[in-house]
């Protein structure tokens, strides 16, 4: 997955969700249990044969870690419902204390997967950003006013969590994971403006990206809804792999990161995946592909996690768009 | 200072989100003698011009967060006022609004209920993850006219129709105004689930606020 000439473009799809339904395993479930989530996601493998395959997306698992609380709700990804305050989180403890609660079923999950595939597929870990982790665990609202009005703590908190980030990054590569995948939703452009990306992110980004390295990772950056304004801060994040969702035109982002990182993505998982036919899903995927692959760099993706209830025909017909 | 200064001021002051500068110039308008609409007026403008930079991009979700907090402190002042004025400020009826049950996707209905609030609504906001029955109840209890609802994903959508089911169950469909929005939200869905319009974001939402209001549909409010 980095630069090297491909026969045929690799395809990674977010399969965590769709996984666990698929399996018929109870959401909550594959939330806080190892072996159920990792049967899930082998069994989406043996289903479409990926190239990679991430464990679930679960944007609470830090955050809970951190000390916010977490409900699970049945069939439903967990709602934070009590949040921190951010002198909570204003502490060196956290690099610890991000490898409690329900982390650890992550980490199992990726050695469990490693036990099973060995290195046949690329095993990714999908973990918070340290923006993200943040923002989520003290309330978003907290977080975007502490960006105005305390800059100071809200830089502080970054560095932080950046720390936090990397003792989570190492132990998924001791439990046996080739990449890590981290997951900044809240760097997307309309919440986190280019200014304040390059100002206070964008260092961490780049910290995190090396830790990846030096942990012997590939490093991925996820980064969903629009953020064409950031994409030539984004490339210079050092990530490998930049992962896109749907709003991003990939050729054109290719353009602008000229060469800096692999992009990934970035099929519409809010109305193509769950609800469009099969036939349209293979007709984008494969536009796609045509217009993305003639000089790699480049994995067919979808745009952020596949929902729950898309139809096993959608994600079928989406990986066949990656066969010539 | 005149009249004219302090307002540019008070709008200054709004959109830089200052929440002292706010509410200082709002009490300083009432002080030099201005109704009370006036200082609202200003306020909407204000709020609406950052809505104008926010899509374009040149302001971003903080921007909006703290602008919020010195509307809602400049609001205070005014309020207060307006209670005592003759003329009143009419509002345009009362909106309950909340982000569905599991979902906890907050900062598109913070923005739907600012703007609606800036344009003169009554706002009542629920916060996220709220129950269905919720919905039903704080309609009854704010006696609101519309319940404005918002979803992010695909997977909690569904608890829209959830409320508006409850509400033909207990025969209060008809009082209500129902508007529904969010990221994976459509026309068509909204149509399918027999809510009364879809907004794309909230300068939109607010002018299907309105256009609602305008064509009498439903909304009668609670009797
Ligand atoms: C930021 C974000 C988060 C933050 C949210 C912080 C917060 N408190 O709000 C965090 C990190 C917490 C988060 C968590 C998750 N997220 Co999220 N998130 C986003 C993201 C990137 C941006 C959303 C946003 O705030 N946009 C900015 C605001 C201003 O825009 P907006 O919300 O769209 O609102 C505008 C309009 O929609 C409209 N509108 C909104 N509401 C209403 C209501 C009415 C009545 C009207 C008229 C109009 C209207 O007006 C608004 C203003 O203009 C979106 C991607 C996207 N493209 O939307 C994903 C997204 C919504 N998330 C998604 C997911 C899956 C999740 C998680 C489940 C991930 C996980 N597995 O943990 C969790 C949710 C957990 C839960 N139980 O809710 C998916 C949903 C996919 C799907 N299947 O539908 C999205 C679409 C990403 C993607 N491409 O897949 N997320």
């Amino acid at each position: 997955m980095r630069f090297e000439p491909t026969d045929r473009v690799p395809v990674a799809p977010l399969l965590g969700a769709h996984a666990v339904a698929l399996a018929g395993i109870p959401h909550e479930r594959a939330c806080q249990d190892p072996s159920a989530q990792a049967d899930a996601l082998l069994l989406a493998v043996e289903a479409y044969q990926p190239d990679a395959i991430f464990t679930l997306m679960d944007l609470s698992a830090e955050p809970e870690a951190l000390g916010a609380a977490a409900d699970m709700r049945p069939g439903q990804p967990p709602v934070i419902v009590r949040h921190l305050t951010p002198q909570q989180l204003d502490t060196e403890a956290l690099e610890e204390r991000i490898l409690t609660a329900r982390v650890p079923v992550f980490i199992e999950t990726v050695s469990r997967l490693r036990d099973a595939l060995d290195d046949s597929i690329l095993i990714g870990a999908l973990i918070c950003g340290p923006l993200t982790a943040a923002a989520n665990a003290i309330g978003i609202e907290a977080w975007g006013r502490m960006l105005r009005r305390d800059r100071d703590l809200a830089a502080r908190l970054l560095a932080r969590l950046t720390a936090a980030c990397t003792s989570l990054l190492q132990r998924h590569a001791q439990a046996g994971a080739h990449a890590v995948m981290l997951l900044e939703p809240v760097a997307t452009s309309v919440i986190l403006g280019p200014p304040d990306l390059e100002a206070l992110l964008l260092p961490r980004l780049q910290e995190i990206a090396r830790a990846a390295h030096d942990s012997g990772l590939l490093s991925m950056l996820h980064v969903c809804g629009d953020c064409r304004p950031s994409l030539s801060l984004l490339a210079d994040s050092r990530a490998d792999v930049l992962s896109l969702d749907a709003p991003v035109d990939l050729p054109a982002a290719r353009h602008i990161v000229s060469g800096k990182t692999a992009l990934m993505g970035n099929l519409d998982v809010r109305h193509l995946l769950p609800h469009d036919t099969p036939d349209a899903v293979y007709q984008r995927a494969r536009a796609l592909v045509f217009e993305m692959d003639s000089t790699g760099g480049f994995v067919l993706s979808t745009g952020c996690e596949i929902p729950p209830e898309t139809p096993r025909e959608n994600v079928a017909h989406f990986m066949a768009a990656a066969q010539m | 200072m005149d009249i004219e200064t302090v307002t540019a001021e008070l709008e200054r002051a709004i959109e830089a989100g200052d929440e002292e500068a706010g509410p200082a110039a709002a009490r300083a308008l009432l002080d030099l003698g201005v109704e009370p609409t006036y200082v609202t007026s200003a306020l909407s403008r204000a709020m609406a011009r950052l809505g104008r930079q926010f899509q374009r991009l040149d302001v971003f979700v903080p921007d909006l967060l703290v602008a919020t907090d010195a509307f809602d402190a400049a609001m205070q002042v005014v309020e207060a006022a307006l209670l005592k004025s003759e003329s009143g400020r009419k509002l345009k009826g009362t909106v309950i609004v909340g982000v569905v049950e599991g979902d906890i996707h907050t900062l598109g209905k913070n923005l739907v209920a600012v703007m609606l609030k800036a344009d003169g609504f009554q706002v009542h906001d629920l916060g996220r993850d709220v129950k269905v029955a919720r919905f039903a109840e704080a309609a009854q209890e704010f006696q609101a006219d519309t319940i404005a609802m918002s979803s992010l994903m695909t997977t909690t959508m569904g608890r829209m129709k959830d409320v508006i089911d409850l509400l033909v169950t207990q025969d209060r469909r008809q009082r209500y105004r129902v508007m529904v929005g969010g990221a994976p939200i459509t026309q068509q869905f909204a149509d399918e689930i027999g809510a009364d319009g879809y907004a794309e974001d909230a300068p939109d939402a607010v002018a299907l606020a309105n256009r609602l209001l305008a064509s009498g549909r439903a909304g009668g409010g609670e009797t």
